[in-house]
């Protein structure tokens, strides 16, 4: 069933919309999950949460592009239970693995919970990286997504981009590095 | 907790950035999901891996000693490591899938999600089908398999690579296995999943260790299947830029002749096909809710998805009326 078709079904409040996206959707979005947190009940939790948050929040919402939608409910949902339960962060997942590399960017006095209007600045930070990569050619902007957004391994991305491991390391170090120094343009270290 | 912040500020990602990259990983899935279904384990047991005895204890299947999948065996499986790991035929004698534990330096790239496998006792076991779970269709949980999601630690330390190094090849799904009632668990397990819409059952087949003589060893001997079908569905793909749509088309015609002449067809192994792309698959659901996949491939051979290594050729008219519900 087509994406739109999908969300049509979900405006009118039919549930079977979102059979139609769990089963269209469910299991690249249960592997992003996975990935991110390493553990298969938290996983299942997160991918349900996110359906669940579909359900409330289409209609208002209408989006183009279903997976992307809900990847980044799977991503929102992730991060809750992260938050909930710091144990988690080393529970074999790649989101601990993908922060710390994220973490070269900031600055150790940073955090959005410190900051006066964390949700303000959350919003700048987001534009401002969406800035930069549309400052990169397509290859690195890719695979900054990939493995940053989407939580991809190394090798599945090498596979993906036809690179090496190695030269995909070295371009997300290239690329974390650009970003590092964009955002000191951008006014957004403290 | 900076990480984390910066973490979730990504999740402002502009749409178009997320959609070309999805497509790159549409493009790379498909292209591993199709190296698969061309057989891309079977060419992991061509390939040949020299698995060391200690190699093997390091990726055994964990299965609790109280509930092994060998006691649900009548002969527990040794790996062959002095064996060839290539299918064998000759004259009269059928084809043998060889039993092989998982190739130690498994490409997890390849180990996506579009087809789930894993290895028990040197059989591999792959499903490409699901049904809605019913507890009459599970027996006996045999075991539990760990998943092989993705290559860890290569941005950890050694000690703490060696701390999750229990998560290395296994297969790509986790969780208990049963045993399916009516049915060798060495040719068929279930493993159930949860979904929105409810519990699903997965079916995993499996041809390693076995001997196919004619079609009769798999469709009659196995799965009893002469007389038990009880619809077939032409299961559709069509391509886009974006996915791969699937549409299920139920198929009136009596399946009794295509059954009957599978049956009769000699076991040819797959090396001994023309390859080339697939025309068609069938779905085949049986009476107790089982269900299989057959695929239709050039020269009016017919392959079973989830056993690799093996083949049946048909008559061609029949064969091509078959391969005309799949367009």
């Amino acid at each position: 069933m087509e994406d739109s078709q999908i969300v049509e079904l979900l405006t009118v409040r039919q549930e079977e919309g979102l059979r139609e996206a769990e089963k269209k959707y469910g299991r690249p979005l249960y592997a992003v999950a996975r990935r991110l947190l390493g553990n298969r009940e938290d996983s299942r939790e997160a991918v349900s949460d996110a359906f669940l948050g579909a359900w409330q929040s289409i209609p208002p919402n209408r989006p183009e592009n279903l997976f992307c939608y809900l990847a980044k409910l799977v991503r929102r949902s992730c991060i809750d239970i992260l938050r909930r339960d710091t144990r988690k962060k080393r529970g074999g997942g790649q989101a601990e693995l993908s922060m710390e590399e994220l973490s070269e960017c900031l600055p150790d006095s940073f955090s959005l919970e410190e900051q006066a209007e964390g949700r303000e600045f959350s919003q700048r930070l987001a534009e401002s990286i969406n800035r930069y990569l549309c400052t990169l050619p397509e290859t690195p902007r890719q695979v900054f997504v990939s493995r940053y957004f989407y939580a991809d391994p190394i090798r599945e991305i090498a596979s993906n981009f036809h690179m090496s491991g190695d030269s995909v390391k070295s371009m997300l170090y290239r690329t974390r590095k650009g970003l590092k120094s964009f955002l000191e343009k951008e006014g957004l270290y403290p | 907790m900076k990480k984390q912040d910066l973490f979730q500020a990504m999740n402002g990602m502009e749409e178009s950035i997320l959609r070309e990259t999805q497509v790159k990983r549409k493009q790379g899935q498909r292209r591993r999901r199709q190296k698969r279904l061309l057989c891309a384990l079977a060419a992991l047991i061509l390939a040949g891996t020299g698995v060391t005895a200690a190699s093997l204890n390091r990726h055994a299947i964990p299965v609790s000693p109280t509930e092994s999948v060998s006691s649900a065996s009548s002969s527990p499986a040794e790996p062959e490591s002095s064996a060839s790991p290539s299918p064998t035929a000759s004259p009269g004698k059928g084809v043998t899938l060889p039993l092989e534990e998982p190739p130690a330096n498994i490409d997890p790239a390849t180990a996506s999600f579009a087809c789930p496998f894993f290895w028990v006792d040197g059989r591999q076991y792959a499903s490409f089908v699901s049904v809605p779970y019913s507890e009459s269709l599970i027996g006996k949980r045999l075991g539990y398999v760990e998943m092989l999601v993705y290559d860890v630690g290569e941005f950890l330390p050694p000690s703490e690579q060696e701390a999750l190094s229990y998560q290395t090849a296994l297969g790509c799904v986790e969780g208990d296995f049963y045993e399916i009632p009516g049915y060798d668990p060495e040719f068929l397990l279930g493993m159930r999943e949860e979904h929105v819409d409810g519990e699903k059952l997965l079916f995993f087949f499996s041809g390693s260790g076995q001997t196919f003589y004619t079609g009769e060893d798999l469709f009659q001997d196995l799965l009893s299947a002469k007389g038990r079908v009880s619809s077939v569905r032409a299961e559709i793909e069509k391509e886009t830029e974006y996915e791969i749509q699937r549409f299920s088309v139920p198929i009136e015609e009596d399946f009794t002749p295509f059954l009957e002449a599978l049956c009769s067809a000699p076991a040819v192994p797959d090396e001994e096909t023309p390859g080339g792309v697939r025309l068609g698959e069938l779905s085949v659901q049986l009476e107790d809710g089982v269900e299989f996949r057959l695929v239709l491939c050039p020269g009016g051979y017919v392959k079973f998805a989830g056993i690799y290594g093996v083949a049946f050729q048909i008559d061609s008219e029949l064969f091509n009326t078959w391969a005309g519900y799949c367009q």
